[in-house]
């Protein structure tokens, strides 16, 4: 099978389209953002205790939530668990430290008592106190730096500044919606969360080093061509690649988020969500931000590296 | 031009054998059914932990469990007792552990003030929470006397013998159908009935006891009992008419190690067991503080061998003072939440300052003093994050992972095949092995797999296909540039390498600074994901290439099925 053989679509006409877009999204991210008073942290980055919980027979939410608030005077999140009918999902923030582990027991024995003819399992127990939160987001915010720093120094190496300088762009631009996406569909970022941002950083760059890559050789090969022409048929030429890979990935994910469990849920979301952001920020972000830069800075075309 | 590949082939010939072998025992583990895996764990004890031990790591979230991380209070402890608190605490908790029957606990220090305590398989996690904030309790208590420990054996014998006789007790119940009997001619003991063992035997021992433990009748006031039986030894002492025997006064206490000295070459491991009595001489609420040194040259006891000294209060010394004086020549235990650490002989007098000599080295000596400062200087503890997933949910998420993993690579596979036809089978089978060195690397290097670990070889999956991809766009432009195979498929192969790498590295710095930063099912995640870029550029680079070679060395390929 051949997909766009000899494409050559004009990739680089429509990138006033892409800033838009992009931009667009970005501040509905933000503006989402801004309302919900910054990321909804889950338990991990802000302390807190949560439950995952299964009754035999479904029971009313309500009545589950009000059960959680005698027993321990907190007013607690209940949701539904996505795998199963009668899965809850229990949410207590901010208890002090140490707290956490008598709530799991009272709540535990207090629903047992409200719900007699209907079997309990208690399917897991998080809680994280509200210093190792901080400390764990701390940790997280550092951990994304450094990837970055070190995708940088890579990319210099190996390419020459301005490429590291729009890969790194281009990843600020896919963590940002990423970002802006969970707080618009309320999704808690947490641990997990984090290591679904740093693989699509790994991912979404992946795709925009292949571009760059050929870019470079494109660089070298026309040297008579104008600079946007270049980077058209470069995008291009890689774009059979660029679809198949990306293809490939999501379709994984995919049946990752549909089939692999509640605990793996939002994790397999964020990566779908990032195949999708990484391709097209790789098409539509990086190689027009090459070309304006070379716009506004043309450089030598001459050197070889 | 034909190229060299020799040794390309037997290497990757090497690196399959040597997957495969690594994976054996995971694939003999994951054949047997619970109930299989339960009768070898009892009949089998050395067996199983061997086969354990090589089968891949289930990850806490997979297997069930419990993970605490546990800050000690440093401003709670006066400054003499902050320098150790972490490894007396951490002593504590071993302690603990092991008296609860966890398989392979993970007990570790974090920072200088955390203890991160990892136990699988809980199904009581309040009992677990309850076991590690408990308050320490340390106590000095006299040995029984070797007559009377004597005397207590054959009576519970008696009692034993006479309980199965009438089948009140039940022979399982005491594990006689799957105990491993204590080698009877070690300790120059004759007449023990070892026919009576066994699921099928229903001959009744005349001495049950001993088949558990060893008498020494050289120092009859210590029993031993090999690491395997003490839970039937701990079961047998349950009994209502056991317990009736044992007198009011008196307690039977495990050692907090295995005995060294009896630690065979085969992996037997041996345990003392004392009994004392019950009402302890002094108490860790007595005792001030405990340091060890080096006896000094003109030391009769113990020149240039380790010496604890202790400190008792003034109440407690005169105490000890008055008990010492009437049991010279007799042992006293010192006790930690109902292990002993040590059971020194007192050769004289003691007091307020006394030390403890005839310690084997110094890690004994070291082990001692951090029980003895347990017990003088409690280090609070609270639990300060715990993540426990129960048994159902681990099963659940095991299920779910695998159907996961192989419908992706069964989507995948398809994929390939209908995209790239013949070629698209050539990086199927690197697609495979990618899979089965991730998983040979995880037995081998007895990494553990977690839930995001399974997600990250699903994610591998989708992502290893990228270097094939790139290499088989490449050589497909090559043929429409009107190349012959032969010289496409090279310069596809060298095209793609630049960008194999540089696409591959940087994700690569992404996982590796996760696996940095994670911990738990986050570093499962970051290691399956390390391994599978890694061994994706191999397979590409290497496996793919030897395939394509080997068919166009064997004849002339006009056309390219790609």
């Amino acid at each position: 099978m051949d997909l766009f053989v000899n494409a050559d679509y004009d990739f680089l006409r429509v990138r006033r389209t892409a800033y838009v877009v992009s931009a667009v999204l970005i501040v509905v991210g933000l503006v989402s953002l801004v309302m919900h008073g910054g990321p909804n942290y889950s338990i991990d980055f802000e302390g807190g205790l949560m439950m995952r919980i299964a009754f035999e027979q479904p029971v009313d939410i309500g009545e589950l939530r009000q059960v959680i608030t005698d027993a321990t005077r907190k007013t607690p999140e209940v949701t539904r668990d996505i795998d199963e009918e009668g899965n809850y999902i229990i949410r207590i923030e901010q208890l002090e430290q140490a707290a956490g582990q008598e709530a799991a027991d009272q709540i535990q024995v207090a629903l047992a008592q409200a719900f007699t003819n209907n079997t309990l399992t208690v399917r897991s127990v998080e809680d994280v106190g509200p210093k190792v939160g901080a400390e764990l987001r701390t940790k997280a915010i550092w951990a994304i730096l450094w990837a970055l720093l070190g995708i940088l120094i890579y990319i210099s190496w190996r390419f020459e500044m301005r490429f590291a300088v729009v890969s790194v762009v281009t990843l600020f631009h896919d963590v940002l919606l990423v970002l802006g996406l969970f707080s618009f569909m309320n999704i808690e970022i947490g641990l997990v969360i984090v290591a679904a941002l740093l693989t699509i950083v790994g991912y979404s760059l992946n795709d925009t080093i292949v571009v760059l890559d050929r870019i470079r050789e494109n660089l070298k090969r026309y040297r008579q061509e104008k600079y946007d022409w270049i980077l058209n048929r470069a995008i291009n030429e890689t774009l059979s690649r660029t679809v198949v890979t990306s293809v490939t990935t999501f379709l994984v994910v995919f049946i990752l988020w549909m089939v692999g469990g509640a605990v793996i849920h939002d994790f397999a979301f964020a990566l779908m969500a990032g195949v999708i952001i990484g391709t097209y920020s790789s098409i539509f972000v990086a190689a027009p931000i090459l070309v304006e830069w070379q716009t506004i800075s043309p450089q030598a075309r001459t050197k070889r590296k | 031009m034909k190229r060299d590949n020799r040794f390309r082939i037997g290497l990757v010939i090497v690196l399959i054998v040597a997957s495969l072998f690594s994976l054996l025992p995971t694939f003999r583990m994951f054949m047997m059914d619970e109930e299989q895996r339960q009768r070898m764990k009892q009949e089998e004890p050395q067996a199983w932990k061997s086969l354990e031990s090589k089968a891949i790591k289930l990850g806490l979230d997979l297997r069930g469990g419990m993970h605490l991380v546990m800050e000690i209070d440093l401003d709670a402890i006066p400054a003499e007792g902050r320098s150790d608190a972490q490894d007396r605490f951490l002593s504590i908790i071993r302690n603990r552990i092991d008296q609860y029957g966890v398989s392979e606990p993970v007990i570790q220090k974090q920072g200088n003030n955390r203890v991160v305590i990892q136990l699988a398989g809980i199904d009581n996690p309040e009992a677990a929470r309850d076991l590690v904030g408990r308050t320490a309790v340390l106590t000095y208590n006299m040995l029984k006397s070797g007559d009377l420990v004597v005397d207590l054996v054959n009576r519970i014998n008696r009692a034993l013998y006479e309980g199965l006789v009438s089948g009140e007790i039940d022979r399982e119940r005491i594990g006689l159908h799957v105990v491993q009997p204590e080698t009877p001619d070690l300790m120059g003991i004759v007449g023990l009935d070892t026919t009576a063992v066994g699921d099928d035997s229903t001959r009744i021992p005349e001495q049950p006891l001993n088949l558990y433990l060893l008498v020494d009748p050289g120092s009859p006031e210590v029993l031993w009992a090999d690491e395997d039986n003490m839970a039937w030894v701990d079961s047998i002492m349950a009994l209502p008419s056991i317990r009736s025997v044992i007198p009011q006064d008196a307690e039977f206490h495990w050692a907090m190690w295995s005995d060294e000295r009896y630690t065979t070459a085969d992996g037997l491991r041996y345990r003392e067991l004392f009994l004392t009595e019950a009402v302890p001489v002094v108490t860790g609420e007595n005792l001030e503080d405990a340091q060890f040194t080096i006896g000094g040259p003109q030391d009769p006891d113990a020149a240039g061998r380790p010496v604890v000294n202790f400190r008792l209060t003034t109440e407690g010394g005169q105490i000890i003072r008055r008990v010492s004086r009437v049991n010279i020549g007799n042992r006293m235990a010192i006790i930690l939440d109902g292990r002993v650490a040590i059971a020194p002989v007192i050769e004289g007098q003691l007091g307020a300052s006394s030390r403890i000599t005839g310690i084997n080295d110094m890690q004994e000596a070291r082990n001692v003093t951090i029980t003895l400062r347990s017990g003088a200087l409690p280090a609070p503890a609270e639990i300060v994050e715990e993540r426990t997933v129960g048994p159902s949910l681990g099963a659940d998420s095991i299920r779910s992972g695998t159907i996961s993993a192989l419908v992706g690579l069964l989507v995948v596979v398809l994929f390939m095949v209908a995209y790239y036809r013949g070629s698209g089978l050539i990086a199927d089978t690197a697609l495979m092995l990618n899979v089965l060195f991730i998983l040979a690397v995880l037995a081998g290097f007895h990494f553990t797999l977690t839930l995001p670990g399974i997600a990250g070889i699903i994610l591998t999956m989708g992502m290893a296909v990228d270097a094939n991809v790139l290499i088989y766009d490449r050589i497909k432009e090559e043929l429409r540039a009107g190349k012959t195979v032969r010289a496409s498929v090279d310069a596809g192969y060298a095209n793609a390498t630049s960008a194999i790498l540089d696409a591959n590295i940087t994700t690569l710095i992404s996982a590796l600074v996760l696996y940095q930063f994670g911990t738990g099912p986050i570093r499962g995640f970051a290691l399956t994901l390390t391994v599978g870029i890694v061994s994706s550029v191999f397979t590409a680079l290497i496996v793919t290439r030897l395939i394509f070679d080997a068919r166009l060395n064997r004849a002339v390929v006009q056309e390219l099925s790609i």
